[in-house]
C-alpha cells in the first residue's frame, strides 16, 4: 500500500469496516509514513468527533418535508379525484405578522409584568383605534452613553393574522381533530396581551387544487401553520409551520422570525388533549418564542449579562455571539428600522466592548460588530485601536476600522498611528496592511518577505500570521522569496503552507515561475512545493504536461507523489 | 433528521446554528416537495440543501478574518461521563483542542470533511457538492492537512508562553 491508496481510502472508504487483510496493509504503510499517519489520525479525529444529541425541540419539529419526501411519492394519489394532495392539507391556521416597524413617538402605557425584561426594559404598549400597538423606544444613538442605565428599545406594532381551518377533504376525524388543534390555538392567540388579532371568515392563501401548497403567501404573511393528514390515517401526521415564500422576505430574513421555528411533528392522536399539547407546542415554538418584542428585549440581556463579571466566561461568549446574527432576526422589517436595530446592537456591542475588565470577553465582542459598518462605531474602535492595553483588543479594533470603515477618515487616520507606533508586531502590520491601497500592497508584501530583521525561515510566518488574504497580491517576485524560504525551512510544515498559498497565487504571476522551478531547481523540496502549487494552476498552458513529466519521471518520489494528482 | 442534525452541527460547530440550519433545509424541502418526491436519494437531496445553506450563510455573514477566539464552549460540555476526572479533562480539553482547530477550517473544507465525516464517499460528496471528483480528492486532502495544521498550531498556541504576549 502507498500514499495513494491512503489518500484513496480516506477519501472514500469507510475506515471501520475495511477488511483485516487492508487493515494490516494500510498499518505497514502508516509506520513507515508520517504524512500519510498524520493523515489517518486526523480523519479519525474527526469521525470520533464528538456530537450532541439532537435536541427535544428540534426533534419535536417534524418538518412537512419528511412527509413531503418520504410520503407523497406512495401516498399520492392515483386517480384525478384524489389530486395531489396525498399530504391533505386539512386545516390552515396562518398567522401573519405585520412586522411593519413603526416608531412610537407617543407616550404608551406599561405593560404587565411578564412583559418585562429580566434586564429591567419594560415594553409599552398603547392602544391605537382597532389594534394593540406593542411600542418600544431605542435610544438616539448621539444620546447612548456606556452607562449601566437599561437600553430601551425600538417601538413596533404588530398583528397577528389567524386563518380559520379549511379543509380540501373532509372526514369527522379530520374536522374534530383540526378544530381542537385551531380552538387551542385561538385561546392562545387570545391571552397574547396587546396583540392585534384578526379572525377572518375566509382566508385561504396557500390551499389550491393541484394539493400541496406551493403559491407564495400575499405580501406580508409570514409563516403558514398547517396541519396535515394523509387520506386513510387515523393519526394527525404533521404539524407543520411553512414558512413564507415570498422571495421579498425569504431572501432577506433569517429564520427565526420571518420562518419561525415552526417546524414541528407531533405524530399525535387526534384526541382533543393532543390537539392542545400540539397547539400549545406550536403556540410556544413558532409565535410566543419568536415574537418579536422578547427578541429586542433580548439585546439588553446580552449587554447585562455581558457586562456581568460573575457569569462564567462560556456564557459571555455564547451571548457575544449572539450578538452577530442578531440582526438577521430582523430583516422583515423595513430598511430604515433595521438600520435603527443595527445601531442598537452597535451601541451594545461597543458598550461591551468598552466596559468588560477581560481582554478576551472585549475583543470577542469587537468580533460581534463585523459587517456593522455604523459610524456611531468609529470613535469607540479608535479609542480601542490607540489606548486599548491589550494587543488582542488592538488588533480587532484594527480589523473592524480596516474592514468596515476603510473609508472613514478618522479611522484611517488611527490606523496610520498604529502602523508606526503600536507596540504589537501584529497590529503594526495589519494596520499597514489595511491603510496600503491594491497598488502597493504587492511592493508591501515583497517588503515583508525580504525583511532583513526577521530571520528567512521565519518571514513566512509573520506574513501569514498577519495580513489577512495576503495571497492575491503575490508577484513573481515575491513568489520567488516564498520559494527560497521554503529552501531555507526544514519544517515541512511552512512547505505545505507556502504550497497551498501559491496555488492560489494570481496564475498570471507565479504559473511561469513555478514551471521553471519544477523543471530546473536541483532542490527536491522546491520542485515539491512547485508540483503541489501548479496543481491550483492546471488551466495554465503547460502546467498539465509538466506536472504529467514529473508524476512519471522526477528523481524524487516526494516530487512524483505531490504531481500524482494531476489531471 | 439525525443525519442532517449531526451533518450541521459539524458545518456550524454549535447547536443552535445547527437546529437553523436543519430547519431553513426543511423549509427549502416544503417549497420542493415534488422534487424530493422523485429524487432517488432525498438524504442526499436535503444534505446538498443543507450544505448550499450552510456555504451561502457563511459567505453572507462577513465574518472576521480570523476565526472566533475560543469557541469551545459547547464542545466542552461534550466530554464523556465514563472516565476518572484527569482522564475527562484532558479528553475534554483534546476534544476542545479539535473542536477549535475544526472551527478554523475554511468554510468550504469543513463542509467537505462533515460530509466525509458522516460516511459519504466521494461520489455521493460529488453529488452533493456538485464539485468534480478530481478536484474533491485534492480538497479533501488539503482539508484534512488544514485541520492538521491548525491543530499543531493551537498546540503551539496553548503553549505556556503566550505567543501575542511574546512578540512585543
Amino acid at each position: 500500500m502507498n500514499c495513494q491508496d491512503i489518500g484513496r481510502i480516506l477519501n472514500d472508504d469507510d475506515i471501520a469496516a475495511l477488511r483485516p487483510a487492508v487493515v494490516n496493509s494500510a498499518r505497514e504503510h502508516l509506520a513507515t509514513c508520517d504524512e500519510c499517519a498524520w493523515d489517518w489520525k486526523v480523519h479519525e479525529r474527526m469521525l470520533a468527533m464528538p456530537l450532541p444529541a439532537i435536541g427535544a425541540k428540534l426533534l419535536a419539529w417534524q418538518p412537512a418535508a419528511r412527509a413531503g419526501h418520504a410520503k407523497t411519492a406512495v401516498r399520492r394519489p392515483r386517480g384525478g379525484s384524489l389530486i395531489i394532495g396525498a399530504l391533505i392539507a386539512i386545516g390552515a391556521a396562518a398567522a401573519m405578522v405585520v412586522g411593519v416597524g413603526r416608531l412610537q413617538d407617543r407616550q404608551p402605557a406599561e405593560l404587565p409584568a411578564d412583559q418585562q425584561t429580566s434586564s429591567g426594559t419594560s415594553l409599552r404598549a398603547e392602544p391605537t383605534g382597532e389594534s394593540s400597538e406593542i411600542a418600544l423606544s431605542l435610544p438616539d444613538a448621539r444620546d447612548a452613553s456606556v452607562t449601566d442605565a437599561p437600553q430601551p428599545l425600538y417601538a413596533y406594532s404588530f398583528t397577528v393574522v389567524l386563518a380559520p381551518p379549511s379543509y380540501e377533504r373532509q372526514d369527522e376525524l379530520t374536522e374534530r381533530a383540526v378544530g381542537n388543534i385551531h380552538s387551542a390555538l385561538l385561546v392562545r392567540l387570545r391571552s397574547l396581551p396587546h396583540l392585534r388579532l384578526i379572525e377572518p371568515e375566509s382566508f385561504d392563501p396557500y390551499l389550491e387544487s393541484s394539493g400541496f401548497p406551493r403559491r407564495p403567501l400575499p405580501r406580508g404573511v409570514d409563516f403558514l401553520v398547517q396541519v396535515q393528514r394523509p387520506p386513510g390515517m387515523e393519526e394527525i401526521e404533521n404539524l407543520a409551520g411553512i414558512r413564507t415564500i415570498d422571495v421579498r422576505v425569504l431572501s432577506a430574513a433569517s429564520n427565526r422570525i420571518a420562518s419561525g421555528r415552526t417546524f414541528m411533528d407531533t405524530s399525535s392522536r387526534a384526541s382533543a388533549d393532543a390537539a392542545r399539547a400540539a397547539a400549545d407546542s406550536l403556540f410556544e415554538q413558532s409565535i410566543n418564542r419568536t415574537f418579536p418584542p422578547r427578541d429586542l428585549s433580548r439585546l439588553g440581556e446580552i449587554r447585562n449579562y455581558a457586562l456581568d463579571s460573575t457569569r462564567s466566561e462560556d456564557t459571555r461568549f455564547e451571548l457575544i455571539d449572539e450578538l452577530t446574527q442578531f440582526s438577521l432576526r430582523f430583516a422583515i422589517f423595513e430598511e430604515s428600522v433595521q438600520q435603527q436595530v443595527e445601531r442598537s446592537i452597535a451601541i451594545t456591542t461597543a458598550d461591551i466592548a468598552t466596559n468588560a475588565p477581560e481582554p478576551a470577553i472585549r475583543a470577542r465582542s469587537w468580533q460581534a460588530a463585523a459587517g456593522l459598518a455604523d459610524s456611531y462605531l468609529v470613535a469607540p474602535l479608535t479609542e480601542a485601536l490607540l489606548r486599548d492595553s491589550s494587543d488582542i483588543v488592538r488588533l480587532e479594533a484594527a480589523r473592524r476600522l480596516a474592514l468596515d470603515f476603510a473609508a472613514d477618515p478618522a479611522a484611517r487616520a488611527a490606523l496610520d498611528f498604529s502602523a508606526l507606533n503600536d507596540s504589537d508586531r501584529a497590529v503594526r502590520h495589519y494596520a499597514r496592511w489595511a491603510n496600503t491601497d491594491e497598488s502597493g500592497r504587492p511592493v508591501l508584501l515583497t517588503q515583508m518577505l525580504s525583511d532583513p530583521t526577521v530571520p528567512v525561515p521565519e518571514r513566512f510566518g509573520v506574513v501569514r500570521s498577519d495580513i489577512p488574504r495576503y495571497q492575491a497580491y503575490i508577484t513573481r517576485e515575491s513568489a520567488r522569496l516564498l520559494l527560497d524560504i521554503a529552501a531555507a525551512s526544514h519544517a515541512d510544515m511552512a512547505w505545505s503552507d507556502i504550497t497551498s498559498d501559491l496555488g492560489i497565487a494570481p496564475p498570471n504571476q507565479v504559473a511561469d515561475l513555478l514551471l521553471e522551478r519544477l523543471r530546473d531547481d536541483p532542490d527536491a523540496a522546491i520542485r515539491r512545493v512547485a508540483a503541489g502549487a501548479l496543481l491550483g494552476h492546471q488551466d495554465e498552458p503547460g502546467v498539465v504536461a509538466a506536472l504529467r513529466y514529473a508524476r512519471d519521471n522526477d528523481p524524487s518520489p516526494e516530487v512524483r507523489l505531490a504531481a500524482f494528482t494531476v489531471r | 433528521m439525525a443525519v442532517l442534525f449531526r451533518a450541521a452541527y459539524r458545518l456550524a460547530g454549535n447547536r443552535s446554528d445547527a437546529e437553523d440550519l436543519v430547519q431553513d433545509t426543511f423549509a427549502r424541502a416544503c417549497e420542493r416537495l415534488d422534487e424530493i418526491a422523485g429524487c432517488e436519494r432525498p438524504d442526499q437531496w436535503l444534505l446538498r440543501v443543507l450544505y448550499h445553506r450552510f456555504i451561502d450563510t457563511a459567505r453572507r455573514r462577513r465574518r472576521s478574518p480570523v476565526g472566533a477566539l475560543d469557541d469551545s464552549a459547547e464542545s466542552a460540555a461534550l466530554a464523556s461521563q465514563d472516565p476518572g476526572p484527569e482522564q475527562l479533562a484532558e479528553r475534554a480539553e483534546s476534544e476542545v483542542a479539535f473542536h477549535r482547530a475544526w472551527l478554523r477550517l475554511e468554510t468550504d473544507q469543513r463542509a467537505l470533511l462533515s460530509l466525509r465525516a458522516e460516511g459519504y464517499g466521494m461520489a455521493e460528496i460529488e453529488a452533493i457538492t456538485g464539485i468534480g471528483r478530481e478536484v474533491l480528492g485534492a480538497r479533501l486532502h488539503r482539508a484534512r492537512r488544514s485541520l492538521r495544521r491548525h491543530l499543531e498550531e493551537d498546540a503551539i498556541r496553548d503553549a505556556p508562553a503566550a505567543i501575542i504576549g511574546s512578540q512585543r
